[in-house]
């Protein structure tokens, strides 16, 4: 049996031999001036970039391949070789800013896989590199500087999953995740004196509230549920009633709800929200691996180590909100279960994206008294250990019906017309995931986080697996008459030929449901450049009372241009879209008496959303959920 | 003519005597690399162009691959600036007839700018950073079409004589000698969001900057001088640099690659350093120019004849 370490080392030498491989192909293919076609993958990233990759990859190769006994005394190396990895360290470091810069510039839809590619090629020989000069491979190191690599070794594959969507078909994601693994396995066989943890200050012991977490523990076996280890606070500041309830059914079979998205009742163009009980009985999120417990949580992002993209700010829409990607464990603490949490956070910030290696903003300390959500995070393939603890429902692998949309902007009208793709749907960067439905999100956030009211080009399960939630969910439709008789949309065949076919009859403009209810929700346009037309203008918060408008923040100087994502997350926000005065009351008034259905979504319960419908989602307390798109 | 230059050379970018060599390190200080009859000097991120009067001088082993890309655009404008876009011949080029005596023509990460004759300013570009836009788009004006600037118009110092851009700042010099910049903040956070923004703001700066290593602002010595005339500007991916009437040369942004050419600023400067020039220039020579490539930067210098 070949040890991990040994397993990891022999997979870092062959990715730097592949790449070198790869790049002499592209070469000769540039020598023969042929055209690139054939060769898809780094082609389009010229060639003085992929020779530099080139280099780089022998250069690892150079450095470590030859001499396996000779396997890093960082003390005694010679200082060729030091400067040899110095300089290695550097083009690598170049290469990753070369192509980050590429994020920013394109719209993230349009941005050449090489550079995704690019980016995590030069990753991955980063990661080659860090791990075979880690000095845990050498017991006389101090514990805090194996774990400062440890730290950079990690964050160095995550930003490539985070940022480039860890891209190559050759190397890519599978390489990534297994490099995880393999790391993980090495950490926990470790002897326990290498690394010593870095304890995490401890003056609030005395808060007992407080959940004590440490990132940099080595907590080899996940706690099992009946351990005594905390679970998330149940603490709700805030209820908001519920007016119009969704209807509830318990454990619906796969044929019962297809025949519900089938069904259309007179008047609605399409099935109406719907909660199903009783779907996540079998999950071990709920029961065995308790995803309350965030000391099992942690125990499966290596020890809280992992990071993820999280949004800072009320909702996406404010000014101030922002991105930023963070330690798993240093977003529990800090956003999640901390004392401070429930008060809005604090401290300086993480890692900001932005900074890879164009230095910092400094501490501006901008976020305190922000909401930290991990909001539309593709969680559970990120983190593939987590993903044994669900379920997928099998009723996401049902056949619903498209929307029955009007056809008055003729053949281009596709859905995304009516449902743009927007900044928020960055994760469609996960290109592996985006042709395969169901397409998962986790959603993980203290009370409080709010995510506008906006719609999605997919219909979505939304599994509560800890914690509640409010949903206020608003038809397509919204605002129109739909029971009037020129929409014959009632047939069970009702698809969109035969609406339109029969809109077109009545010589109505067809797209005048779509446009009312775009006017009554008051659908964003283009702001600063992103499509915002799948967010509302309306806060429901706001307009329901529960919530103060929010000011635009004044020291938000460098905060509100949210690129740290680049091109991926984007500037969600308006530039200048306040929450305005043209907004008078009367539009108010008529907005309130749109019909809505909301709810309570409780633990272990499910919310069907159908496609295009504007929902309006609101975290009560700690809360963790899972969304199901498909189609 | 004499050239200095410093920062990024994978490709040996910045060495004239054998080019091509293969892996190199950077140069983190100013560093002769060329003296000849130069006349013009333009770095991209792997090679350098240098025109001597006579003939053109590629830097990377061969650039014919990567010119190869621009082969099919309409050479009404000056392809070179196009050469950082390759994805641009997919797309059909876009004509822009009713645009006076343009002068200069600049290409940054995210738009263009273009200088008329009588120092009028135009830009254009996505639609995304308005910052580097300086301007708000609107339905009669938007991102896309080249619009002038009416903050860059009567100024207190004269017509823009002069434009540079790289990354998302641009910046325009005008007759008097007054510096003006904007651009994206978020993508350049050394100047300050207060200097730096959508909308040109003058850049002030005085006194010796500082020759020592940190870059922590001490007891703001600015105000015992007077503010510098600029009489040159260069800007790169993420640093800028400016020449004053005095031929002093200040140097602001990221050192990662040594493109500022001061040593002693490990990461970045987010102050105006001035380059300590007695130490690398030769006897009787003075800088008469500064350009920046997307992570170098060179001097353009001349002998005083004795």
């Amino acid at each position: 049996m070949i040890q991990p370490h040994e397993q990891l080392r022999a997979q870092c030498l062959s990715a730097a031999e592949q790449i070198v491989a790869e790049c002499a192909t592209l070469s000769r293919t540039h020598d023969d001036a042929s055209s690139q076609s054939s060769s898809p993958s780094l082609a389009g990233c010229s060639e003085p970039l992929i020779q530099l990759l080139h280099w780089q990859a022998s250069q690892l190769l150079k450095l470590y391949q030859t001499n396996p006994s000779q396997q890093e005394s960082p003390g005694t190396s010679n200082p060729d070789r030091e400067k040899t990895r110095t300089l290695l360290l550097k083009r690598l470091d170049d290469l990753i800013s070369e192509s980050y810069a590429k994020f920013y510039a394109y719209l993230f839809s349009e941005l050449p896989v090489c550079w995704r590619q690019l980016y995590t090629d030069a990753s991955i020989l980063k990661f080659g590199l860090l791990y075979l000069s880690w000095p845990a491979l050498d017991v006389s190191e101090t514990g805090s500087e194996t774990g400062k690599h440890l730290d950079e070794m990690v964050k160095t594959l995550d930003l490539a999953i985070i940022l480039a969507g860890a891209a190559g078909e050759a190397r890519g994601r599978r390489w990534i995740d297994r490099a995880f693994a393999l790391l993980e396995e090495i950490w926990l066989n470790s002897p326990p004196t290498s690394h010593t943890t870095t304890t995490t200050p401890t003056s609030t012991e005395r808060e007992p509230k407080r959940i004590k977490i440490s990132p940099t523990s080595n907590q080899p076996v996940p706690p099992i549920q009946n351990e005594p280890t905390p679970s998330f606070s149940t603490h709700e500041p805030f209820t908001p009633p519920v007016t119009r309830p969704i209807r509830r059914v318990h454990d619906i079979s796969f044929e019962d709800f297809q025949t519900y998205l089938d069904t259309r009742e007179p008047g609605p163009l399409g099935p109406l929200p719907l909660i199903i009980t009783g779907l996540l009985t079998d999950w071990p999120a709920l029961t065995t691996r308790p995803w309350r417990k965030p000391a099992y949580l942690l125990s499966r992002t290596f020890g809280g180590r992992r990071l993820v993209p999280i949004e800072l700010g009320r909702s996406y829409v404010d000014d101030g909100w922002g991105q930023q990607i963070v330690p798993f464990g240093e977003f529990l603490e800090r956003y999640v279960v901390g004392e401070e949490a429930a008060a809005g956070g604090g401290g300086s910030g993480g890692i900001r994206s932005g900074d890879l290696k164009e230095g910092g903003r400094g501490g501006n300390g901008g976020n305190n008294s922000k909401t930290g959500y991990l909001a539309q995070h593709p969680l559970l393939s990120h983190l593939p250990a987590l993903a044994r603890d669900i379920l997928i429902p099998e009723l996401c692998y049902t056949s619903p019906l498209p929307l029955p949309l009007p056809s008055s902007s003729s053949s281009s009208s596709s859905s995304t017309a009516l449902l743009p793709q927007t900044a928020h749907d960055y994760n469609g960067k996960e290109e592996d995931d985006e042709g395969s439905f169901p397409h998962l999100n986790a959603w993980l956030g203290p009370a409080g986080t709010i995510t506008p009211l906006h719609t999605d080009p997919f219909h979505n399960l939304l599994a509560q697996v800890v914690g509640r939630k409010y949903v206020r969910l608003y038809a397509p439709w919204a605002g129109t008459d739909t029971t009037h008789p020129n929409n014959n949309s009632s047939s069970s065949s009702s698809v969109a030929g035969t609406a339109n076919a029969s809109d077109e009859k009545k010589n109505k403009p067809a797209e005048s449901w779509l446009e009312t209810a775009a006017k009554t929700m008051r659908a964003r346009g283009k702001e600063g450049g992103v499509e915002m037309g799948n967010t509302s203008a309306w806060d429901v918060g706001v307009v329901e009372g529960w919530d103060v408008p929010p000011v635009g923040d004044d020291d938000d100087d460098d905060d509100d241009d949210d690129h740290d994502r680049g091109g991926l997350g984007g500037n969600r926000n308006g530039e200048e879209d306040k929450h305005g005065s043209d907004k008078t009351s009367n539009e108010e008034e008529e907005f309130k008496k749109v019909e809505f259905w909301d709810c309570i979504l409780d633990e272990g319960e499910v919310l069907y959303i159908p496609v295009g419908w504007w929902h309006y989602v609101r975290g009560l307390r700690v809360s963790f959920s899972v969304s199901f798109w498909w189609e | 003519m004499v050239l200095y230059a410093t920062g990024f050379n994978a490709w040996n970018q910045l060495g004239f005597d054998v080019p091509g060599v293969g892996e190199s390190d950077d140069f983190s200080s100013f560093t002769c690399v060329l003296r000849d009859e130069v006349e013009i000097v333009r770095p991209f991120l792997s090679y350098t162009r240098v025109h001597d009067g006579h003939e053109t001088i590629h830097q990377y082993p061969s650039i014919h691959h990567l010119l190869s890309h621009i082969s099919d655009i309409s050479h009404t404008s000056q392809p070179n600036f196009l050469l950082n876009a390759p994805k641009a011949q997919n797309k059909p080029p876009t004509t822009f007839p009713n645009l006076p005596n343009i002068t200069h023509l600049l290409a940054h990460d995210t738009g263009f700018a273009a200088l008329s004759s009588t120092g009028q300013v135009y830009t254009w570009g996505d639609e995304r950073y308005t910052a580097c836009l300086g301007r708000e788009p609107t339905d009669e004006s938007p991102a896309s079409t080249p619009t002038p600037l009416s903050s860059l118009s009567d100024l207190p110092t004269g017509p823009i004589t002069k434009i540079a851009a790289g990354g998302y700042v641009l910046a325009a010099l005008t007759a008097g000698n007054d510096l003006y910049i904007w651009g994206h903040s978020g993508r350049f956070p050394f100047l300050g969001a207060d200097v730096l923004s959508g909308t040109p703001c003058p850049v002030i700066i005085t006194g010796t900057g500082t020759d020592t290593t940190d870059d922590v602002p001490r007891g703001e010595n600015e105000g015992d001088e007077e503010e510098k005339d600029i009489i040159d500007v260069a800007v790169g991916n993420s640093h800028i640099l400016v020449l004053t009437t005095d031929g002093e040369v200040f140097v602001i942004g990221q050192n990662g690659n040594g493109q500022l050419g001061v040593p002693g600023v490990v990461e970045s400067t987010r102050r105006w350093i001035r380059v300590d020039l007695d130490s690398v220039l030769g006897v009787g020579e003075v800088v008469t120019g500064v350009v920046a490539g997307p992570r170098s930067s060179f001097l353009v210098v001349e002998k005083l004849e004795q």
